[in-house]
């Protein structure tokens, strides 16, 4: 959490990430551009083009381990380190990725009778034909959602857009996965008939796919909770007492389509929106640290009594109020405003 | 599912070590697995031929032509029974049209480097000589070049190329991938051609000219790179087959 903004805040970890992240861009690069063509059975191939290889399958391999993150994190939480600092990693493939760009323009659509910009757009324009359709146009649309993503990667358009308008956006990086996908099926597929090419850009799909799919599968196993008509609020079955876990989150889905997080800590019971201020992270998949429900992505914290940053933090999330009977508690499904305090349920000692 | 509070990571806070060695494992493994696929990807890719420049610097002397497209025209010889004709080009995606106009059927000089691909070889004009009327033109004189031998219609498959890049300009200088680039050297005047592809052997190049034997028209530009079949007419300039053709006789296969 930061009171002002920086260009990075830097953490240990980030420095170690981005480390990480820097170290395995150039050794695949270097690796690519050194060792490729005498590896090759034949090696015939101009340096400028085994250049524009190089980059455009480096960005598109981070594509593939970036997207495969975020689904892996749900799937199993030791992953969430690697979600911390994604935003570096996008902001990474976007360079990578404008390096391809720059060596095909610097090289197919240099030396001509006309502007290398213009002849990108002009020199190909069959459209409706796919045996001749210009892939490179996909490539410019992704390489465009790459850059608005990396341009508004920061933290000020977070909290200038609003969470909502800023991860609309972002989810803008779906369409350009979709888009590299064809920009290659449409492109080299159809030049190269390479059986390794074809598996590996299948592979890159079936990859992210099969994850988003076994993630999403996942979060329905989990049922809405059913309704407890009351007349002073809509109270809804939220969690038997014996299945929550000490210090850690559950997750409970509301019939308004919202989901709660419901915290155990101190032999106390609280629940908040289980989206986090900051990039909507699964609040219920953090842990209490320090008395205050601590987000998984980013470690933004809040109090459970009334989903306050502690000072001089100033983010707020919802509250829920709660009731127990008997062995649950049941809590109501409309939200009280963000920061406002709510008494948590007391268990008995131990209980 | 690792749930003890101990090994929850919060960017912040040092890395609890348990995770911190799953981590460097998943790390290595990903770099691994990026690096093998990178590999992987170029595994197949197919022999783009020994095209390149070769040679050197030379000189030339012979007649010239710039229709349909520039090309130096040379008597037979032991190697060459039909004569030579050797296409020209400018450096970069353009033609030697605008070099080769003033000196149309005369005898020049022209100087170069050869781009040669399997036999087949079109001259870059360039250095000291570029085009000039011949310095010494005594070894021609009196040579007519032979007029375009009619070999009857045919119908061809293969793949429309430009010539300088397919014989070694580029590599790839072919396929989908450079069709982009292709038209920007068709765009500046390089020569069409189609490669006509055998089982083991090399490449038949046909140079494309419309119907009259004229320079081709922009309409070629929708046909570049995608395999197609071609109906024309075919003839031969020296050692040089031709195919006139045009566009609506040009198909997608
Ligand atoms: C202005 C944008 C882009 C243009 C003009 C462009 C153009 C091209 C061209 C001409 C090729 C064929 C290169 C060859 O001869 O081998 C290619 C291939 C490829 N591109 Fe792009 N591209 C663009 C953006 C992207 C982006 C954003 C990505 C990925 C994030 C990407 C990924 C790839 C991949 C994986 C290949 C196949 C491997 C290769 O040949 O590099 N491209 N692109
Ligand atoms: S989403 Fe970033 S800390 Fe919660």
């Amino acid at each position: 959490m930061s009171v002002q903004y920086r260009p990075v805040t830097w953490t240990r970890n980030k420095v170690a990430y981005d480390l990480v992240l820097g170290f395995g861009i150039a050794a695949f690069i270097i690796l690519f551009l050194r060792y490729v063509p005498g590896w090759l059975e034949s090696p015939r191939i101009s340096g400028p083009q085994l250049r524009m290889r190089a980059f455009g399958t480096c960005a598109f391999l981070l594509l593939t381990i970036l997207l495969s993150i975020g689904p892996l994190a749900r799937l199993d939480s030791r992953f969430l380190p690697l979600l911390y600092n994604r935003r570096h990693f996008g902001v990474a493939i976007f360079f990578v990725a404008l390096a391809h760009s720059l060596a095909v323009v610097g090289w197919y659509q240099a030396f001509g009778p006309i502007d290398r910009y213009v002849a990108l757009l002009a020199s190909n324009t069959s459209i409706t034909s796919w045996q001749a359709f210009p892939f490179e146009y996909l490539g410019i649309f992704a390489l465009g959602i790459l850059f608005t993503l990396a341009a508004t990667s920061h933290d000020f358009w977070l909290s200038f857009l609003g969470a909502p308008v800023w991860k609309a956006i972002h989810m803008s990086v779906y369409a350009a996965y979709a888009a590299i996908v064809a920009h290659i099926a449409l492109g080299i597929l159809q030049s190269e008939h390479s059986p390794w090419l074809l598996g590996l850009t299948g592979v890159s799909v079936c990859l992210v796919c099969g994850l988003h799919i076994a993630a999403g599968l996942r979060e329905q196993e989990a049922s809405v909770a059913p309704s407890v008509s009351a007349p002073d609020g809509n109270w809804v079955h939220a969690a038997n007492i014996v299945d929550l876990p000490d210090e850690g989150g559950v997750t409970v889905f509301l019939p308004t389509g919202e989901k709660a997080a419901l915290f155990r800590y101190d032999g106390k019971v609280s629940a908040l929106s289980n989206a986090c201020a900051h990039q909507n992270g699964p609040l219920a998949e953090g842990r209490i640290i320090d008395g205050c429900v601590t987000c998984p992505w980013h470690g933004y914290q809040y109090r459970p009594e009334d989903g306050c940053s502690p000072a001089p933090f100033t983010e707020k999330v919802a509250t829920y109020r709660l009731r127990r009977e008997g062995d649950r508690i049941l809590i109501d499904a409309n939200a009280q405003p963000p920061g406002t305090p709510v008494p948590p349920i007391q268990l008995e000692q131990g209980g | 599912m690792s749930q003890s509070s101990n090994d929850f990571f919060v960017g912040y806070l040092k890395t609890p070590p348990k995770l911190a060695a799953f981590l460097a494992v998943v790390t290595i493994l990903l770099i691994g697995l990026g690096i093998g696929g990178g590999f992987a990807l170029l595994a197949g890719q197919p022999d783009y031929g020994d095209g390149g420049f070769k040679g050197g610097y030379k000189e030339h002397l012979g007649v010239l032509q710039a229709a349909p497209y520039p090309m130096l025209r040379l008597p037979p010889d032991e190697a060459h029974p039909d004569g030579r004709t050797i296409l020209l080009s400018n450096p970069g995606k353009r033609g030697a049209q605008k070099r080769a106009a003033q000196h149309d059927g005369k005898i020049v000089d022209v100087g170069g480097v050869f781009i040669t691909r399997e036999g087949t070889s079109l001259l870059q004009v360039g250095g000291a000589a570029k085009i000039r009327p011949a310095q010494e033109p005594a070894p021609l004189a009196g040579f007519v070049p032979a007029a375009d031998i009619p070999l009857g219609p045919v119908t061809l498959r293969g793949e429309i190329v430009d010539t300088k890049c397919y014989l070694g300009a580029m590599r790839p200088g072919e396929g989908k991938v450079h069709r982009a680039c292709a038209n920007l050297c068709l765009m500046g005047g390089i020569p069409p051609m189609l490669a006509v592809f055998h089982e083991n052997e090399a490449p038949t190049l046909l140079l494309l000219t419309n119907a009259a034997g004229e320079a081709f028209d922009a309409d070629i530009l929708d046909f570049v790179a995608p395999y197609v079949s071609v109906t024309g007419d075919l003839y031969r300039r020296g050692d040089l087959l031709m195919l006139r053709t045009d566009a609506s006789r040009i198909g997608f296969l």
